[in-house]
């Protein structure tokens, strides 16, 4: 039973160092989604015509995903504007709720571009482990920046990264 | 030992290809999490003796794609033995899913382990609930082609996970799906759309000796081969959108019906429609004798080839989540669903906007007649049954200024806990409960915020003899601070004010503080945990009481 013990904190330990290690920047995975019609779509479709795209993974179950959602629906226009972001969201809802999703979306007036993932198809392909979860993308596709949970304000600090992105900076990994 | 090598090597791998990534080695990505606890007794809670008193449930997955490849693999570890409420059967460390596969122009190939799902999932659908200890996958191979535009096949033979080992089915699966819009885009179609679909799964399994409940000198004929088959229909116009799906299953003696000859039927109906400020829908469902395995010996949440959708509202706070949660009842289920969502218009010049969910949901049995043979029972089409489940709800949320934020729930519950939870009674014991959520935010300064939450679960002292520490009202309370985006801290209570036994009436303190870097989430936490059942998409877990230390790690690369 030690040797168990011992072998799973050197196995733990590795683990660790392998996530500390992360990359700069990568590319968009490829994956089925389905658009609020219920149509296949790949993700290499995705694009925002060299501009910067946010892609945010969440869920109508999830509060602090619905909050992040909703303060960026309030700027949203404005940030369009000044920086010809667009933001993709990614519902990982299942099967029993997939078909509320639309309605959740126009109910609350909100302006994405909106898929479903109800089997995790992208979620693995992007490691997700928990939603919200949200990706900011530069003009040619790669993964700049990225960040897990969220709290009132957070927005402020993706919108700092946007206008980074937007002016052709790599944001700093903070 | 030669499986930590393994994984070492793998490692060693890993960073090599990590380090070299913006080459043409391809890329490596994948996360990490752990969930570790210290148990301690506590007498109060009825916790269990726990032998290994520190247990960690840990996985890490690798993904490598390079081009049009890709690779994969996730190494678990339930070491000494899994947290208390997972399947013991978990215990030990390796690898059980890994894969490999290649995208050739319209011709997409994976050998190995994949999750896959066809339409609304009624005859197949594999996937992992990490949370619940859940994971079907299947091992084998998956052809997926698109002949022309519009047009996808999938095809796949394989055997399911089962913890360490493999089903003892084999499953053959075929989907079609044609996408008009796609396939015709020369057609006028106007704001229409339609999608059509059928798949086909089967399972084979070799027989076995069963004897006959009703003549125990004989045995059981039994399928060795069970088929099933769906087909769907999704049509949109404007903003109007209608899904319907029905299924149906050969006979399938198995251990949850009882070994009877009878088909089974799924039917499941979605109609919603919206626009900007408004959205609502409605969906029905009816199951007969619809749960579907890759081994028709298989019990409780194992080896389940198919998802029934739930059609109440997937609750999210502490108490009208998890005491008195509904789940699938797959062999028998009438049920419908109404959710609107609706937001103030711009034109009422309000400063804030409101924005309101309103849904109902209500599930019963069908109503039954037995034939008293092997056939086991005939069923009225659309008439209800003893009813198993009812909710209302209303959920408002209103910003009170640029600082606060204001979320207040109302919701009524209905239960007949002896249906729904099974076993342990055999009269029926039916729960009502009203629970009252208010839920604030408040932004204190630039960078700093305090969450309180406050639920309240009333209800007459039934007595429940499944859980009589369940019994009664409930409050529960929770503050929550959070440093952006670095780190958080929270204190929760729940308390059950209302048992009839003044001995229960226990609280239940919990808290927690953790760090977020980037995607890095590390959160110790020290409390109690009230015995109850965690549902996560219409399958749920008992978690047994429990006291202790947490740590729980969480991570993506």
């Amino acid at each position: 039973m030690k040797t168990n013990i011992l072998s799973s904190f050197i196995v733990f330990g590795f683990m660790f160092l392998a996530t500390l290690k992360a990359q700069k920047q990568y590319s968009l995975p490829t994956a089925d989604v389905q658009d609020l019609k219920g149509q296949t779509v790949s993700t290499s479709t995705f694009s925002n015509e060299g501009k910067p795209m946010i892609i945010s993974f969440w869920a109508t179950w999830c509060k602090p995903c619905i909050a992040e959602l909703s303060a960026i629906h309030e700027e949203y226009e404005a940030w369009a504007e000044e920086t010809g972001v667009k933001l993709v969201a990614i519902s990982v809802d299942d099967q029993r709720n997939v078909a509320k999703v639309a309605p959740f979306v126009n109910g609350r007036g909100w302006n994405y571009e909106v898929y479903c993932d109800p089997n995790g198809n992208f979620k693995r392909a992007m490691s997700v482990n928990t939603v919200p979860h949200t990706f900011l993308l530069d003009g040619q596709g790669n993964i700049v920046w990225q960040h897990n949970a969220y709290n009132p304000g957070d927005e402020e600090h993706l919108f700092e990264m946007i206008e980074k992105v937007a002016a052709g900076k790599l944001p700093e990994s903070k | 030992m030669k499986n930590l090598l393994l994984i070492l090597g793998l490692f060693g791998f890993g960073s090599f290809l990590h380090s070299q990534s913006a080459t043409d080695y391809g890329e490596i990505h994948g996360n990490v999490g752990i969930d570790a606890q210290y148990y301690l007794d506590d007498a109060a809670i009825n916790t269990q003796p726990v032998p290994d008193i520190f247990r960690a449930n840990s996985f890490l997955n690798l993904v490598y794609t390079r081009g049009d490849f890709r690779a994969g693999l996730r190494y678990e570890a339930y070491m000494p033995k899994p947290l208390l409420g997972f399947p013991v059967a978990f215990e030990g460390h390796g690898i059980p899913f890994r894969y490999a596969g290649y995208t050739l122009g319209r011709l997409d190939i994976t050998a190995g382990n994949f999750y896959e799902q066809f339409g609304n999932g009624l005859i197949l659908r594999s996937y992992e609930e990490r949370a619940l200890g859940f994971d079907n996958a299947l091992d084998g191979v998956r052809l997926k082609y698109q002949p022309v535009d519009g047009l996808r096949l999938t095809g796949f033979i394989a055997r399911q996970r089962f913890y360490w080992q493999y089903s003892p089915g084999n499953i053959k699966g075929f989907d079609a799906e044609l996408t008009l819009r796609e396939f015709l885009p020369k057609a006028d179609w106007k704001k229409w759309n339609l999608i059509v679909g059928g798949s086909f799964v089967s399972r084979y399994q070799p027989g076995q000796e069963i004897a006959n409940p009703d003549n125990p000198a004989n045995l059981l004929e039994i399928p060795l081969n069970v088929g099933s088959f769906s087909g769907r229909l999704n049509i949109g116009y404007a903003g109007f959108q209608l899904n319907a799906e029905y299924a149906y299953k050969i006979n399938d003696p198995n251990a949850l019906n009882k070994f009877i000859y009878k088909p089974g039927t799924a039917a499941y109906l979605s109609a919603a429609y919206s626009t900007k400020g408004l959205g609502i829908s409605l969906q029905a469902k009816r199951v007969e004798n619809f749960d579907f395995r890759s081994d028709r010996n298989a019990q409780g949440n194992d080896l389940l080839l198919n998802f029934i959708p739930m059609l109440n509202k997937q609750h999210t706070y502490a108490l009208p989540a998890s005491i008195y949660p509904y789940a699938v009842q797959a062999n028998s289920e009438l049920g419908w669903q109404a959710d609107v969502n609706f937001t103030t218009p711009k034109w009422l010049k309000k400063k804030y906007a409101t924005t309101v969910n309103l849904n109902f949901s209500m599930v019963s049995a069908l109503d039954t007649t037995p034939t008293g043979d092997r056939y086991g029972y005939t069923s009225s089409a659309f008439d209800f049954g003893k009813q198993y489940y009812m909710d209302a709800n209303i959920e408002v949320q209103q910003p009170l200024g640029k600082k606060t934020k204001l979320s207040v729930m109302y919701m009524y519950l209905w239960q007949n806990q002896r249906l729904v939870q099974g076993q342990g009674t055999t009269e029926d014991n039916v729960i009502a409960a009203h629970i009252a959520v208010v839920d604030a935010t408040w932004k204190v300064a630039k960078k700093h915020t305090l969450r309180f939450e406050l639920q309240h679960l009333a209800t007459p002292a039934l007595q429940n003899p499944l859980n009589t520490l369940v019994n009664g009202s409930w409050a529960m309370a929770l503050v929550e601070y959070n440093f952006n985006p670095l780190f958080f801290a929270s204190v929760m209570n729940q308390w059950s004010y209302g048992n009839p036994d003044e001995k229960k009436q226990i609280h239940y303190p919990t808290a927690m503080v953790g760090v977020t870097l980037k995607t890095t989430r590390i959160a110790i936490g020290y409390g109690r945990q009230r015995e109850g059942i965690i549902c996560i998409g219409g399958v749920c877990r008992q978690v047994p009481a429990s006291n202790g230390l947490t740590f729980s790690l969480m991570s993506s690369f």
